[in-house]
């Protein structure tokens, strides 16, 4: 499926048109710019419903080589219609981290942040803010909704300070709030995704092994848009950041990593986990180990790896069985690995897969020479690797990192979340 | 410049002006006598050769100066509205101050704007002067060809936000073949008016009863290059007529700051027409139409993204009593990146319109000196709108003004636009006095 399947399927309704017109010498359209498309998980899950598979793809032509699987995104649904959200794991820093995807924009030179406001009043005069109702978690009101071309989970807060005798679901569309003159404060920014009905969180990320995925995010909440109600997750604040005078945000980086096949193809594979760049300076709480909190507005770069380089990946594992056959050769394992070192290192590339030829030079604290040099963080790939091979592709993606994966000694990893601060009233 | 140009155009035509033994046929306001935009005009009549012949050229023209206050900075902007585009979620074309329908002001404050917006005179919430349009029309008609050639040149000068700016604007340019003597049946080719509905007859300052277009004149009343046929029977035992206008064209009939005419982007032309009924006797005049528009829209690249429209519009003319009413049906399907003769844009959203208006004017013939005329009309407007995935908004317009008519060559007008938000759209105060003086040659 290309960004323009429903332009295409229209092309030929003017035919007869165009008939009409041979004598004015029309209709030998010039290849025209690419449209702007954006996948929410609406989307999804109407593609689903029109019976594509988790195995097809969006994006497939907008540079990244098998565009973007259904399946990345959300599940397959399952008999009742109900849908998860597919984790996955990505590099970010040399560290593993497990992300969910719910946005995909496909040819948007930028995307903007848009408001939602959250009424807040006094229960007494110069008394604390608090949320409407007393509750302690808001009902918020979004703008934009979902099927607009400019629909946008990251959110500006506008506290909305109403007078405290307002009826708890009173109020229930931006108009209300923009007519009803109450002091409006803009606030932080909030990464806030309209869902649909149905959609949970998941359990588990399949790394393999399946690793059990707690997360602080909180199930699907409600909020209003026109007057009706929707829900959205919380992913909460600081993965984004964006031009006060615009309000366009500011992108990350992601890293796919990519070999060159016997006849110059160019190969690729989900399985192989991506590498997530540094986000903008100011976003960013830590969390556990130290990380930044990761952006959650990135552009998709793909990056073509040296000849020398391998994916360290165990013979027979579930990883080997899902890469693609054409990517086997680029595989390397390091006989004798511990289990630490198998779950460490599975999925990740080595600039120079001789390096696999003992499992001591495995660890980049090593001392060996020969050591491996890992591609696991930006910082690596802008060291070591000739970025003229990088390519810009027109796809942009909402991934909210939602957990650390960390691996133990016995080959388990385990998945720590992250933390997302509640939203407060003020 | 462009200035100097605006000089010597002036200049010139200026001393054409002083040569001009009576004011033209387009000149006559209506309601009195309903007018034809000259490329609907009846048809070709051979003229008089010989000594006595008029001149195959002739040049008229019209300067309109306004003075104009919108409330608030003069946009439909909410100042603290801060959703984006912020031309998705407001009419923009609201406050509009003359009768191209450039409003006072679309400074959306460094919000992100997507291209659905009008022209701007550029002056916010202050009252100010305005120099709205300087018209200069050549029409040459050869005594030996039923042949006619016709352009009309604007001059615009309009203040940016960073200086002043005058755009020279050719507005139509086109020439016209009536082939048979005893059909009205005309042929013509470039840049003419629309085809659709009836506002676009009202289209010029000299000719429009009152002073702005209506809410749904964006989507009928832009000019556009291509081809076009006229053709319209008599049936005079009926006293009446039937008329078919259909064209093919690069943009179809929005409005030039909505989709680009100068272009086709996408390679396929856009169809419009209008078939219509016309009643004609002594007491009363009633002419009724239906209006189609059918092609890619032309503010972006793609073939199959669609514009579809009809409309259907009726005129009654009884005792000095002009009722004037239309509706209007758009839809647009998405497309590709939008350019529009604003500029480039980065998204061609789905959209859809419905609207309409109903227009009552009564004019009081007088002869008191050079007072020739005494109009009062009123006007009704409502559109609903809405890009996919926003709020539709729901705005209405009342608009009450009049209009005096000086000798033969002056009209002085003003009118008050009581802008309303019905639904959707966050209400703002963007209500409207705009005047006119109209000098014709």
């Amino acid at each position: 499926m290309g960004a323009y399947p429903a332009a295409v399927r229209r092309y030929s309704g003017v035919g007869a048109a165009c008939a009409a017109v041979v004598a004015l010498g029309g209709c030998s359209q010039a290849a025209a710019p690419p449209a702007a498309k954006l996948f929410t998980l609406f989307d999804v899950q109407a593609l689903y419903t029109g019976g594509m598979l988790g195995s097809d793809a969006i994006a497939a032509n907008d540079g990244l080589p098998g565009g973007i699987l259904l399946k990345l995104i959300l599940n397959q649904p399952a008999s009742d219609g109900s849908l998860t959200l597919a984790a996955r794991s990505a590099w970010s820093d040399n560290q593993l981290v497990a992300f969910l995807t719910t946005e995909v924009w496909v040819n948007y030179p930028q995307v903007w942040m848009q408001p939602v406001y959250v009424p807040v009043t006094r229960a007494s005069a110069g008394g604390p803010l608090q949320f409407l109702g007393g509750v302690s978690q808001p009902t918020p009101i979004f703008s934009v909704g979902p099927a607009s071309a400019f629909y946008s989970p990251f959110l500006q807060i506008v506290y909305a300070e109403v007078p405290a005798d307002t009826a708890p679901g009173a109020l229930t569309s931006a108009r209300q709030i923009l007519d009803g003159g109450y002091p409006l404060t803009p606030s932080g920014g909030r990464t806030m995704a309209l869902v649909p009905d149905k959609v949970a969180l998941p359990a588990t990320v399949d790394l393999p092994p399946t690793v059990a995925l707690p997360t602080d995010v909180s199930p699907p909440a409600t909020g209003y848009l026109d007057g009706a109600v929707v829900s959205f997750l919380d992913f909460g604040p600081s993965m984004f950041t964006w031009d006060p005078n615009t309000n366009v945000l500011q992108e990350a980086a992601i890293y796919v990593l990519t070999f060159i096949g016997p006849e110059g193809k160019v190969l690729a594979s989900p399985s192989i986990p991506t590498v997530l760049g540094a986000g903008p300076p100011g976003s960013g709480v830590a969390l556990p180990g130290g990380l930044q909190r990761n952006s959650a507005y990135y552009r998709v770069h793909t990056v073509v790896m040296p000849t020398t380089a391998r994916v360290f990946v165990q013979p027979g594992s579930t990883l080997e069985m899902e890469l693609p056959d054409d990517l086997v050769p680029f595989t390397g394992f390091a006989p004798g690995a511990s289990d630490l070192q198998i779950a460490k290192f599975s999925g990740r590339v080595a600039l120079d897969g001789a390096c696999f030829s003992d499992p001591t030079q495995l660890d980049p604290t090593s001392t060996s020479p020969n050591k491996c040099i890992w591609l696991g963080s930006e910082a690596a790939l802008e060291t070591n690797l000739d970025l003229s091979t990088e390519e810009t592709t027109a796809i942009t993606v909402t991934w909210e990192v939602t957990d650390l994966l960390t691996p133990n000694t016995d080959g388990s990893v385990t998945a720590v979340p992250g933390p997302v601060a509640p939203l407060e009233p003020q | 410049m462009k200035r100097v140009a605006v000089v010597v155009v002036v200049l010139f035509c200026g001393a054409r002006a002083f040569a001009q033994p009576a004011p033209p046929a387009t000149a006559v306001p209506p309601p009195e006598a309903e007018p034809e935009p000259i490329n609907d005009s009846d048809g070709y009549t051979p003229a008089v050769e010989g000594a006595g012949a008029p001149s195959p050229l002739s040049i008229n023209g019209y300067i309109d100066v306004g003075f104009a206050k919108a409330q608030g900075d003069g946009t439909s902007f909410a100042p603290n509205d801060q959703s984006i585009p912020a031309d998705y979620g407001v009419d923009t074309f609201a406050p509009a101050v003359n009768s191209r329908g450039d409003v006072a002001s679309t400074n959306s404050n460094g919000r992100f704007v997507n291209g659905f917006l009008p022209r701007s005179v550029g002056i916010g919430g202050n009252a100010s002067f305005l120099l709205n349009t300087l018209d200069v029309d050549l029409k040459y008609a050869p005594a030996s060809a039923p042949l006619m050639v016709f352009s009309r040149v604007q001059f615009l000068p309009r203040f940016t936000g960073s200086g002043d700016e005058t755009r020279v604007y050719v507005e139509q340019a086109f020439g016209r073949l009536v082939p048979f003597d005893s059909q009205e049946f005309a042929l013509a080719a470039g840049k003419f008016d629309s085809v659709f509905g009836i506002e676009y007859l009202d289209n010029e300052a000299n000719i429009r009863t009152g002073v702005t277009p209506s809410l749904v004149a964006r989507y009928t009343t832009g000019q556009s290059i291509g081809a076009k046929l006229f053709y319209r029977i008599q049936i005079q035992p009926l006293q009446s007529a039937v008329s078919l206008n259909v064209s093919a064209t690069n943009s179809g009939n929005f409005v030039e700051s909505l989709q680009p005419p100068d272009a086709s982007l996408t390679g396929a032309p856009v169809g419009a027409g209008r078939l219509g009924y016309e009643l004609n006797t002594p007491g009363i005049q009633v002419k009724l139409g239906a209006s189609g528009l059918y092609g890619p829209r032309n503010d972006q690249a793609y073939q199959a993204a669609h514009q579809k429209a009809f409309g259907f519009d009726a005129r009654v003319a009884v005792a000095g009593v002009y009722l004037n009413a239309e509706y209007v049906h758009v839809d647009e399907g998405a497309g590709g990146p939008k350019t529009t003769s604003l500029g480039n844009f980065p998204i061609s959203s789905t959209f859809n319109a419905r609207g309409g208006y109903v227009q009552l004017a009564y004019a009081l013939p007088l002869s008191v000196g050079a007072l020739h005329k005494l109009t009062v009309y009123g006007r009704y407007d409502r559109r609903h709108a809405w890009f996919e995935g926003f709020t539709p908004i729901t705005v209405d317009r009342f608009t009450g003004g009049v209009r005096i008519d000086l000798w033969e060559a002056l009209i002085l007008k003003a009118e008050y636009l009581d802008n309303r938000e019905l639904a959707g759209a966050p209400t703002v105060a963007n209500n409207v006095f705009t005047s006119s003086l109209v000098y014709s040659w």
